[in-house]
């Protein structure tokens, strides 16, 4: 091939990937170690944590932070049946955050597949999906979990259902209007016209390109999922006993909120903490994302 | 050289962030005349346009120089009196007209509103003089276009009713930011045809922003021509057209294909691209893509010196020489 | 007949009465009763090799007699061949299988390749999919599609975002090139770029088609633009052709007023030469396309209407050898 263009275009230099992303941690750093904080704590419980969580003590019952018993250190407290407040909080943690990632995991992959598909497809398929995606968002989360407890039993697994199961229309009308809109774009069509399976269209075209404000809504549905649990767990719909997540160590502690102020507020400032931080995270990536997203 | 001028630049530099956008601009205007500001994205011909109306954006700053309206400086002045001055004394418009014209108010209340910013005049004398205005700039049907709104009109229409707003308060001066560039060639001729002579009716002078040389050739009386923040060359028209000098202009009027050029044969170009603001070159900032560059060039940047005394000025160290 | 058929052999498409209107719904049921007429009985041929220019403002119809051919939307009437074989009818097979020789460049760079796939993985994509290439074979490929448009091939792992306006139309001119097509629809592919990067990419598929001999549909609003790359041109307004003849003609010698009033509004850069110019300023603003003029589209704006311009519409007359114009007069 001859030498058809006698000048070759320059391209500037580019930073690697790694220092973007701690150029980025370096604006919001406060946040990312509380959230890294509690995550940590999270997975690394059985190493953490003082004591057994259920290990009851029924002489050291009610006893206020920082009391030392036996040479051992109740650095949170404890429960009304003797048990370390702290490691109770930490393997509690666990299973909130563990219910929160399993739950946004499963409304993120219904939601984003289903709005993907309305959006690309368009005509009966949109129709039909979207409808669902009303009747759904329809009906309060709460009324969903009351029916599915009274149907299939309380207990975690299907406290996970219920939640991804109510969540995912969110996911299904971001991904739903943003893939519609990038229907039109140029290079779908350039893909379409060349003959790329629609296979490949939407997950190495579409998807990418729709994976950005659907993140920030996992993210802001994170926090939302750690406090939907509290509060069914609270209620009773949730995680039973022996295993205890924040909300039912709440809801136990709110019957000695009066002698034993610290079972309900320890674990309710935790609370708020790790949602606040995932939210304000939430927060920051869908206004770095959002204008960056326009300028592409 | 005997009337006075009515807008003046001296020596302006805007920074955004401590980066140099544009430099040493200077250049004064009388009334009737057009001066057009020529160069292509990124020369920082809107920035100092915006400048001269008071509208630079909160990240940049005048870091330099003066702006005179009529001897009174103006580069200086509050917001406040910034608001008295703008579509009164000095207007602008602006490139996309549906976007600049309110979808959720009719024509006539958008003309009204514009003069009665400005003038204490009751609702329905300032609704007799936009359709005074509608008919001075050609618009067919004006009663009924008066209460109609922006979506009903075409490109061509909305940017007539621009110039309208812009012009009735008979402004000393109006900005034109690339007016014409999204309006089809055939209504591109007749908004320029309709600026020319709204002009000489009332005296205002226009500072015309554009990349496209032929607007420049039909329009101005004064070229001023930009590249990288700063200005290359300036001057007359017809001097600059009939002897370009700076290497820029010269391969920028090469480089449009036009009808008197033979077919399919190379076009002049010039090669790579407009540098980032993050990495002006050098010395001359347009050395890079030079063909006449070499160390000087590199090291030392030109000023803009008169030819032989002309009105034309050019900033460039080998402006005799030939380009091959 | 011998002649016949060897316009049949050169023609690589050719395009027949073709009518696209669009219709509006003016409720929830029954049939649409108004069609907004953005193409009315367009035909034209283009041969191998050549560069066939559709010139016109906005309004026109002009995009959307590519977007015809290339059957992002179907035709209301006509029939599109392509080498001899009528695509109108085709099923969503029998398309792909003739879309091989076709390709598409579009207006705006920033859409045109996909911001989260580097850009070789976009380049190379047409080769992946149907010549099934893949790893080194394809790297090799796609490194030369960069060289053949002066893009360095460390960009092949960039994206989009890191190229400037006129490298991202190189890189898809060379995602349009990778299938070797004979055929490529232009769709004002220098409108968004800057003049001096506009020569650029101007002189890159003159040299492309030079040494790939791929055929050009032309399409843009841009006279000065058209007259240089294409062979034929047809103007087009309001849907229909109103004048086609070769590049040269055109320029040297139009007929149509409207081509005229086109011409003479293009405004040259030498101010001598333009303050002179006996200019023919149109008046008007373009008719609705969902309503178009009675008789001669252009006659509510010609400043040569006569009584029968209104009355019946003009046919395509060949006014010189090979120069056809629409027009009565």
């Amino acid at each position: 091939m001859s030498n058809i263009s006698s000048e070759v275009e320059m391209i500037p230099e580019r930073s690697s990937k790694l220092s973007i992303f701690f150029s980025e941690v370096r604006q919001i750093w406060p946040l990312c170690i509380i959230f890294g904080f509690f995550m940590l704590v999270a997975v690394f419980a059985p190493l953490v944590a003082p004591f057994d969580p259920d290990f009851q003590n029924l002489m050291a019952r009610l006893k206020p932070p920082g009391t030392l018993i036996g040479g051992k250190m109740y650095w949170l407290g404890s429960d009304q049946l003797g048990r370390d407040l702290l490691s109770r909080v930490i393997y509690g943690g666990r299973i909130s955050i563990s219910i929160a990632v399993l739950s946004v995991s499963v409304s993120t992959v219904i939601g984003s597949w289903l709005g993907l598909m309305a959006g690309y497809y368009r005509g009966v398929v949109e129709i039909v999906i979207m409808r669902i995606v009303d009747i759904v968002l329809s009906i309060p989360a709460i009324l969903l979990a009351i029916i599915t407890v009274a149907v299939l039993g309380p207990g975690l697994n299907n406290l996970v259902l219920v939640l991804g199961l109510t969540r995912w229309p969110r996911y299904a009308r971001v991904a739903y209007a943003q893939s519609m809109g990038l229907s039109k774009m140029n290079y779908i069509k350039s893909a379409e016209f060349t003959g790329v399976s629609v296979n490949r269209i939407l997950w190495r075209h579409i998807f990418p390109n729709i994976v950005a404000p659907l993140l920030v809504i996992a993210t802001l549905e994170f926090g939302l999922m750690i406090l939907f649990e509290a509060g069914l767990s609270f209620l009773g719909l949730g995680v039973q006993p022996p295993t205890s997540s924040w909300g039912s160590i709440l809801s136990v502690g709110r019957n000695y909120i009066g002698i034993a102020w610290w079972i309900v507020t320890l674990p309710g400032i935790c609370l708020f903490l790790l949602v606040l931080s995932i939210n304000m995270i939430g927060d920051y990536l869908r206004d770095r994302i959002d204008p960056r997203f326009k300028k592409r | 050289m005997g009337a006075p001028l009515i807008f003046e630049v001296k020596d302006l530099a805007i920074a955004i962030d401590e980066i140099d956008i544009v430099s040493n601009v200077s250049f004064g205007l009388k009334s009737r005349e057009t001066m057009a500001l020529v160069g292509e994205s990124g020369c920082g011909k809107s920035l100092t346009a915006l400048a001269g109306i008071g509208l630079l954006p909160e990240v940049a700053q005048i870091k330099k120089g003066s702006i005179y309206l009529q001897d009174r400086e103006i580069s200086n002045l509050s917001e406040k009196q910034m608001r008295s001055i703008r579509g009164n004394d000095i207007s602008m418009i602006f490139q996309e007209p549906s976007s600049t014209l309110d979808p959720l108010m009719t024509i006539g209340k958008q003309i009204a509103e514009a003069v009665r910013a400005h003038h204490d005049i009751a609702q329905q004398d300032a609704m007799r003089e936009s359709l005074r205005m509608l008919n001075m700039v050609g618009i067919p049907e004006p009663e009924t276009r008066l209460k109609q709104y922006p979506f009903e009109l075409s490109g061509g229409m909305c940017q007539r009713i621009m110039i309208a707003i812009a012009l009735i308060c008979e402004p000393m001066l109006l900005i034109a930011d690339e007016p014409t560039t999204a309006l089809d060639v055939t209504i591109q001729a007749q908004t320029l045809d309709l600026m020319r002579s709204l002009k000489e009716e009332t005296g205002t002078a226009i500072l015309l922003i554009t990349h496209d040389m032929g607007v420049v050739a039909d329009m101005a009386d004064r070229v001023m021509v930009m590249y990288a923040g700063n200005v290359v060359e300036q001057g007359d028209v017809f001097e600059i057209f009939k002897q370009p000098h700076h290497p820029y202009t010269r391969l920028l009027l090469s480089s449009i294909p036009h009808i008197g050029k033979n077919r399919k044969e190379k076009l002049n170009v010039i090669k790579g691209m407009v540098p980032d603001i993050h990495n002006w070159p050098t010395g001359c900032r347009f050395h890079p893509r030079c063909p006449l560059a070499d160390e000087t060039c590199r090291t030392k940047t030109p000023e803009l010196q008169s030819i032989e005394n002309m009105d034309h000025f050019v900033a460039c160290w080998h402006h005799t020489l030939e380009i091959k | 007949m011998n002649n016949n058929e060897n316009e049949q052999n050169n023609c690589l498409l050719s395009v027949k009465d073709l009518k696209v209107h669009f219709p509006i719904r003016d409720g929830l049921m029954g049939k649409p009763t108004r069609f907004i007429k953005a193409v009315d009985g367009v035909s034209f041929k283009v041969r191998h090799g050549e560069t066939y220019g559709i010139v016109g403002e906005s309004g026109c119809g002009k995009s959307t007699v590519g977007n015809a051919i290339l059957r992002f939307l179907e035709p209301t009437a006509g029939r599109i061949e392509f080498c001899g074989e009528e695509m109108s009818s085709k099923d969503k097979r029998g398309l792909q299988l003739i879309r091989r020789h076709m390709q598409v460049i579009f207006q705006d760079p920033m859409s045109s390749l996909n911001p989260r796939m580097k850009v070789g993985e976009s380049v190379g994509e047409p080769l992946y999919v149907h010549e099934k290439l893949k790893g080194k074979a394809l790297q090799s490929k796609v490194e030369k599609l960069f060289d053949i448009v002066g893009i360095q091939k460390k960009g092949i792992s960039r994206y989009p975002h890191e190229f400037s306006g006129g490298q991202r139309q190189r890189l898809v001119i060379a995602r349009a090139l990778s299938l070797r097509p004979k055929f490529i629809v232009c769709d004002e592919p220098v409108s968004a770029l800057d003049v001096s990067i506009q020569s650029q990419i101007l002189n890159l598929l003159v040299d492309l088609q030079k040494e790939m001999g791929m055929a050009y549909l032309f399409i843009s609003h841009d006279l000065s633009v058209v007259r240089h790359i294409s062979d034929r041109v047809a103007v087009q307004y309001l849907g229909k052709i109103v004048e086609e003849t070769t590049s040269d003609k055109l320029f040297d010698s139009p007929q149509h007023p409207y081509t005229l009033a086109l011409m003479s509004a293009i405004p040259i850069a030498d101010p001598v030469i333009q303050r002179k110019r006996r200019r023919q300023i149109l008046t008007g603003d373009l008719p609705s396309p969902e309503n178009p003029p009675t008789g001669c589209v252009f006659n509510t704006r010609c400043s040569k209407c006569q009584e029968v311009c209104v009355q019946k519409q003009p046919p395509l007359k060949e006014v010189s050898s090979d120069h056809w114009t629409a027009c009565h007069l």
